[in-house]
């Protein structure tokens, strides 16, 4: 009867995550953190297959059943601590925090001797029962280090929470300030599972909230791949246009766009290489995210050399204020930054009241960029001439 | 099985559903296919929350509980029976590559289902699909089969005319779409069969809420690897296919790569503007698709004005051949300024033998010088 119950409250986890599994399996670029995701999802099944039997098992006698308790509950601790540990490495790879270059071999190295005295405490337990033993009837119970194991993913779980919290206050865009806070969001998920799981013995808090945190993650990733431009990491232009709706139906107040362009990117593009294009595009982003990142502002990247900003000026000097700020930035970064090119970007901007209009607040603003771009040849021309 | 742990084999699904719901809601872009799919979502919800209250009062004697319990039950049969038949539409659509199904031909497909819903009404006085007994407890009724036959009856049906329309395919990725949405059907099928012959565990419900998670992850995959614009595959997926190639040393087939882009298409921009030059990007992307859609060709947008076609298995005269038919197609397409500016495309055609050591970088290299000499002869004419 037991198994019964067990199997049946896993059994759609299981699934899921197997299909998460799948699914994301099957995309080849192998970064670091799509990765350890694809561990974390294989260790999270493990677990709760190893779970289901431990739990399915208990009380049935036999000498094969108790050594099927013991393997299974010695598998679910080891796994239980594989994933506290991979999740803080998670965390870490997928908001890439290292910032010295010795800190990520040493957080390697602290995790490793942890999960290195885990494991030793998990295989000896069968003849210390320090953490947990079965009696003659086959039931399981709690030993002296019981305890320890929670804690020790506790630690590791609120310590990546913390980790991710501490580094969203680092960032200047705001998309990357909410994946910060989604993820320590994520890892609360899963310290509440382990509590509900600690406290209640029938409620498989554990592994329902890891296998829903890992839903969660998943949607996530992909969510970021759908919106965002994978060259710059700004918004792309599907979500540019819904963006724009959405500003012009929800805004009662006065807002703005900016059109900006590239100048000569094709130059940059054909005399440097397409590489260096790419990184002069990516700089452009990064100017972007510096100067208007921090501001209620909509960064995104319109097409080929284009972006656009949609931002909430009140009117036509605060939209000139923000011009501003951004060429100042791009002066800095010609003097600083040691490139081979000069950025330099043709700018139109349009306002929410002069055309009430989303399709036509791109036009006008595009009109001006054009014009703005076309100014400057002008005086390029003269200059020479 | 006690209370506690109905609750927990149909939260989780539940829960699982949910968020999902909200997040179709945030990335699909509004259509028939993504309501139906978060419409599937919400009657699965609700499926497993009657299940649970269905469950849970089963046999109770509280005063109302008897009445409570028909809803229940009723509502529980009668939810996942409609979801079949919106499974059975939504897969219809995706196999035919619909816009939506609507009207009368939708309602005279949902036949079956209207009159299992008239049984159902008429249940609570004749008894035919399920009735409670003395104690409150759960009865299966005589007619009990109708329900069953109904809702595999619908699932089954949306994989054979999936499978049917596949056939009848010419592009290759459509014909691996319809066969996809063919296969979403297994999970819950044998969830089914498993239910019957295991009655003690709880199949059906977790695997139609996992072959949903499935439907779902897979609209969400295309979404990642296709660009918005054009519907072609988008940049990321070209370069992950192109590693993928050059992983398996393009396996002794012949491959073409060919580059292309629009002449002079930021002055198409300048001049008419950004929603005419997006205009013609589409245009062009559709005659890519009529030219090389029979083939076993692998079509991309690479960025800006620029795509890629990669084609497997032909020899140099069949591929000058299809290049010609292409240049013919855009320069017969009709885009509004036809008569003051003609759409001319420069083509760069490589072979995977050509690139010394077949590499991804030097085909695409060869190919962009190609490109331009193709450009300088377009200019000259």
């Amino acid at each position: 009867m037991n198994m019964l119950v067990s199997i049946s409250i896993n059994l759609f986890p299981i699934l899921m995550l197997l299909i998460i599994y799948a699914n994301n399996h099957r995309k080849t670029a192998g970064t670091a953190d799509k990765l350890l995701f694809d561990v974390l999802t294989l260790l999270a099944i493990g677990a709760m297959v190893s779970g289901t039997a431990g739990k399915g098992l208990l009380g049935v006698p036999g000498a094969a059943v108790k050594a099927g308790l013991w393997i299974s509950y010695m598998v679910y601790a080891s796994m239980m601590t594989g994933i506290a540990a991979l999740w803080l490495l998670y965390i870490c790879f997928r908001l890439q925090v290292w910032g010295a270059a010795g800190e990520e071999s040493r957080t390697l190295r602290f995790l490793g001797v942890l999960q290195l005295l885990m494991t030793l405490l998990i295989v000896t337990t069968p003849w210390t029962h320090l953490l947990l033993f079965v009696t003659e009837d086959n039931i399981c119970r709690h030993g002296g280090l019981y305890g320890l194991l929670y804690l020790e993913c506790t630690l590791l779980i609120l310590a990546g929470a913390v980790i991710s919290i501490r580094k969203g206050r680092k960032e200047n865009s705001r998309e990357r300030k909410w994946e910060c806070l989604y993820l320590s969001g994520c890892g609360f998920l899963l310290l509440a599972g382990m509590l509900i799981q600690y406290c209640f013995d029938v409620w498989w808090g554990g592994s329902s909230c890891l296998s829903l945190t890992l839903l969660f993650i998943y949607l996530n990733t992909q969510n970021r791949q759908i919106t965002t431009d994978g060259l710059t990491g700004l918004n792309n232009r599907r979500e540019f246009d819904k963006q724009i709706l959405k500003w012009a139906k929800q805004n009662a107040g006065n807002w703005g766009m900016f059109m900006l362009d590239v100048d000569d990117f094709k130059g940059i593009n054909d005399n440097l290489g397409h590489v260096v294009g790419d990184e002069a595009l990516w700089e452009t982003a990064d100017i972007l995210r510096r100067v208007l990142g921090r501001e209620r502002t909509f960064l995104a990247r319109y097409g080929g050399d284009e972006f656009a900003v949609i931002g909430a000026w009140k009117d036509e000097a605060e939209a000139k204020q923000a011009l501003r700020l951004v060429e100042q930035e791009v002066d800095r970064f010609n003097r600083t930054a040691e490139k081979k090119y000069r950025l330099s970007f043709s700018i139109g901007y349009a306002l929410w009241e002069e055309t009430g209009e989303p399709d036509r607040l791109v036009a006008l603003a595009d009109e001006r960029m054009y014009a703005a771009k076309t100014a400057k040849k002008r005086a390029a021309g003269q200059h020479i001439g | 099985m006690d209370t506690v742990t109905y609750l927990q084999i149909n939260l989780i699904p539940m829960l699982a559903l949910l968020i999902m719901r909200a997040n179709v809601k945030y990335t699909l872009t509004y259509s028939w296919r993504s309501r139906a799919l978060r419409f599937m979502m919400v009657l699965l919800v609700g499926v497993f929350f009657t299940n649970i209250t269905g469950r849970y009062f089963d046999g109770g004697q509280m005063p109302g509980t008897r009445v409570f319990l028909w809803l229940s039950n009723g509502f529980c049969l009668g939810l996942l029976a409609f979801m079949a038949y919106i499974w059975y539409l939504y897969t219809r659509d995706v196999a035919e590559n619909g816009i939506g199904q609507r009207g009368t031909g939708a309602l005279k497909l949902g036949i079956p289902f209207f009159i299992f819903a008239a049984l159902l009404l008429t249940t609570p006085w004749t008894g035919i699909i399920f009735s409670l007994d003395e104690q409150n407890f759960y009865v299966r009724g005589d007619g009990y089969m109708v329900y069953v036959v109904v809702t595999f009856g619908y699932v089954v049906a949306s994989s054979v005319h999936a499978l049917r329309c596949a056939k009848k395919e010419e592009q290759v990725e459509r014909r691996l779409e319809c066969k996809t949405a063919a296969g979403f059907a297994i999970l819950p099928v044998c969830g089914g069969l498993l239910q019957m012959l295991y009655p003690a565990v709880e199949f059906a419900g977790p695997f139609t809420a996992a072959s949903v998670l499935m439907v779902y992850l897979d609209v969400q995959q295309r979404q990642v690897i296709r660009d918005a614009l054009t519907g072609l595959n988008n940049r990321g997926r070209l370069d992950q296919y192109l590693l993928e190639m050059e992983e398996q040393n393009w396996r002794g087939d012949s491959y073409h790569l060919l580059l292309m882009d629009v002449d002079q298409f930021k002055k198409i921009n300048d001049r008419f503007g950004h929603m005419t030059g997006d205009h013609v990007l589409r245009l062009v992307a559709d005659q890519l698709k009529k030219t090389f859609g029979r083939t076993s060709s692998f079509l991309a947008r690479y960025g800006g004005d620029e795509f890629v076609v990669i084609l497997k298995g032909k020899n140099d005269d069949e591929v000058a051949a299809y290049i010609e038919a292409l240049r013919r197609g855009i320069a017969g397409m009709n885009w509004g300024e036809r008569g003051t500016w003609n759409i001319v495309v420069s083509i760069g055609c490589v072979k995977a033998e050509e690139a010394a050591d077949q590499s991804i970088r030097q085909m695409l290299e060869l190919a962009d010088a190609r490109m331009y000499e193709d450009k300088k002869k377009n200019r000259k004419k």
